[in-house]
């Protein structure tokens, strides 16, 4: 019993250690996203809903987001999915039981099986941004109460293709490797056709040699450290993710080499800096900055009248960087 | 008294079923290697990948150390990713902050620690342990994303002396997970709290008869495993020089996956983290062999599942058949000694 108690309370004490270190560590700076800091003056509630906020474009399209209607007098949630499409239906579903929003920002986890939610949305007389055409929700044209931000995948691929090719020309590739990331997400298929037959198509004599999977930064880098064994005279990297570029960065890093080019396709915050830092060469990206204010004002529009239309507004895409 | 056979020697059968137990693994090793060496040809058996499957198994050897530690006290701590997110967060904002890089080291290590006796803790009050790290492991990654605010914390060079820079060719983690399975080699093996460790692990009830304090080697285990989780997380945050806050789900599943090859009973009570480092190694090399042989990567996710069970099947299979055979020689024995 002696035993128990002195257990619980250093545990107790453990636990309280644990909340307090991290805090220590982040002294001095705000660590939570700004989202949810209600006025009193609120004009109402729009949720964003992501699929995770541990992407990093994701997470600045949320502070976009945050950031516009906010400063449109609104509150913004955030709500993540944790790439969980049934988890996403259910946080939809409970904001328009609850009637805590006006509005709605949605990114679908899984575009096919966001129908339901939108629908029952529509009836709710709750507007909504959807990211994605709206053949991709199953939707045909504008829908009363939706607005879609719709990303141009196949102008997504062709410019990092595009923009691969020229630095692979300019900047004497030999041999190019092709970096992809592992999900199926939307639209994943067009980029990737696109960006090889850009690539090809712009600089046909740096063949891709070689082809490589990776989730996360670190077994990027791992797998561009062998692919660099097997190919040696590989300098040009293709790399349709944020995280495969910045593993291949630190490959080359690793391996004492100095690639001709490595061009990602993403475009969040650690991919800006690795660019700014001169570790990547260009960042291919959805300007969702852009798109967010288009996007909003339609979405204000909806909420005065939610049976009007909602716009197409294409994503714009931009490159940043270069030889 | 009746003896299971002649001269205390194993009956033949058996000793065949504790090698293909004991060794399978090596054997399967050498034959991945032979096949990859002709199919992966020329870049497969080379010196440099032989290094980088060193290197990439190193990380994830560490990760395979605590789980392993923590199935053999008869715990699985699916934390794992958490704490190492933590961990990774936690020095790398501190680096930040301006802190001494051993400072910030021993501070993300310390998480681990802490992570591993809070997880201990709520365990000995009777909750279930895997719901218990599945709960920390929810805390945790939110934890570190809030401490991270949602974004990778990039630049952390100063951690590059234990992440990609070589020392007589050979890459640092290589080093690290070395001294760390030496550690823990020898605290298991040879000094009396690793075999009361195991004891425990094996069982609890008749650990605690024979007057071992249960409790507290139960916290021992579940905080080597967090140690070894913070560990590894601040060695990946080093190898790629930014702390990802996002728990990554497959180590815990390549650390099982090890851990299982290694034929370490999930059961808890026994195991050898030599093998468990040899389990690392054979998922890492079919990795590198897939890649190298321009396999599409998703066959290597199946590839790593299919060892997954079949690790688990072979270490079964030999398990159950060795009693079966000791049961059958023991009555024989008896039998004998009767007429």
């Amino acid at each position: 019993m002696k035993n128990t108690r002195a257990l619980t309370v250093a545990g107790a004490a453990l636990a309280a250690s644990l909340l307090t270190l991290p805090g220590c560590a982040a002294s001095g700076e705000a660590v939570s996203k700004p989202a949810g800091s209600a006025g009193a003056e609120s004009k109402g509630e729009i949720a964003f809903f992501t699929p995770s906020s541990q992407i990093d474009v994701v997470a600045a399209l949320a502070d976009g987001v945050v950031e516009y209607f906010e400063g449109e007098g609104y509150t913004v949630t955030i709500q993540d999915a944790n790439f969980d499409a049934v988890k996403q239906a259910q946080q939809i579903q409970q904001a328009i039981d609850t009637h805590s929003i006006v509005g709605a920002w949605i990114m679908p986890v899984a575009p096919e099986t966001a129908a339901q939610s939108l629908a029952t949305l529509q009836a709710a007389k709750i507007p909504a941004v959807v990211e994605g055409p709206p053949m991709s929700v199953g939707l045909e044209g504008p829908q009363p109460g939706i607005a879609f931000d719709e990303p141009d995948f196949l102008k997504y691929g062709t410019m990092i293709g595009d923009t691969a090719a020229k630095c692979a020309v300019d900047g004497e590739g030999r041999e190019a490797l092709f970096l992809m990331p592992p999900d199926a997400a939307g639209g994943t298929e067009q980029v990737i056709g696109a960006i090889e037959d850009s690539f090809a198509a712009g600089a046909p004599d740096v063949p891709i040699a070689a082809t490589g999977e990776a989730a996360d930064i670190a077994s990027a880098q791992t797998t561009v450290s062998q692919l660099l064994i097997a190919n040696p005279d590989a300098n040009v990297i293709i790399a349709a993710s944020d995280e495969t570029a910045l593993g291949a960065a630190g490959a080359f890093k690793a391996a004492n080499k100095t690639p001709a080019c490595i061009v990602a396709g993403g475009g969040g915050d650690a991919a800006v800096a690795a660019l700014e830092a001169g570790d990547i060469t260009s960042v291919v990206s959805w300007d969702y900055s852009s798109a967010v204010g288009e996007a909003g004002a339609d979405l204000i529009r909806m909420i005065s009248d939610p049976t009007s239309l909602g716009g197409i507004i294409e994503t714009p895409v931009k490159a940043t960087g270069g030889n | 008294m009746s003896q299971i056979s002649p001269n205390n020697a194993l009956p033949w059968k058996i000793r065949g079923l504790l090698l293909i137990r004991d060794q399978g693994l090596l054997a399967l090793f050498i034959a991945i290697v032979i096949v990859f060496a002709f199919w992966g040809a020329p870049y497969f058996l080379t010196l440099p990948t032989g290094i980088s499957i060193l290197n990439a198994a190193a990380i994830a050897s560490i990760f395979a150390a605590g789980v392993a530690v923590g199935i053999m006290t008869g715990v699985l701590d699916l934390s794992v990713p958490g704490t190492a997110a933590l961990a990774g967060v936690v020095t790398g904002r501190l680096l930040q902050e301006g802190l001494p890089v051993g400072l910030a080291i021993m501070c993300g290590l310390l998480m681990g620690l802490l992570v591993g006796v809070v997880n201990a803790v709520v365990v000995l009050r009777g909750f279930n342990p895997l719901i218990v790290t599945i709960a920390m492991l929810s805390v945790l990654s939110g934890a570190s994303l809030l401490i991270a605010g949602s974004y990778n914390i990039s630049g952390l060079t100063q951690l590059v002396f234990m992440g990609t820079r070589t020392y007589f060719g050979i890459p640092a983690p290589v080093y690290i997970a070395v001294v760390l399975f030496v550690i823990l080699t020898v605290f298991l093996k040879f000094t009396r709290g690793g075999t009361r460790l195991l004891a425990v692990g094996g069982s609890a009830e008749a650990a605690r008869r024979v007057g071992i304090a249960v409790n507290w080697y139960r916290i021992l285990g579940f905080a080597i495993s967090g140690l070894c989780a913070a560990l590894g997380g601040i060695v990946t945050a080093a190898y790629i020089t930014t702390a990802v806050p996002s728990a990554s789900v497959g180590t815990v599943f390549t650390a099982m996956t090890a851990v299982a090859l290694a034929g370490v009973p999930f059961v808890g009570g026994r195991g050898s983290l030599p093998r468990v480092g040899l389990g690392v190694i054979v998922v890492a090399t079919i990795s590198a062999g897939l890649l190298l042989a321009k396999v599409p990567a998703d066959w290597s996710s199946v590839v790593t599942g299919v060892l997954l069970v079949g690790g688990l099947g072979l270490n079964m299979w030999t398990t159950n058949t060795t009693s079966k055979l000791l049961l059958a020689s023991g009555d024989d024995g008896a039998k004998r000694g009767t007429r």
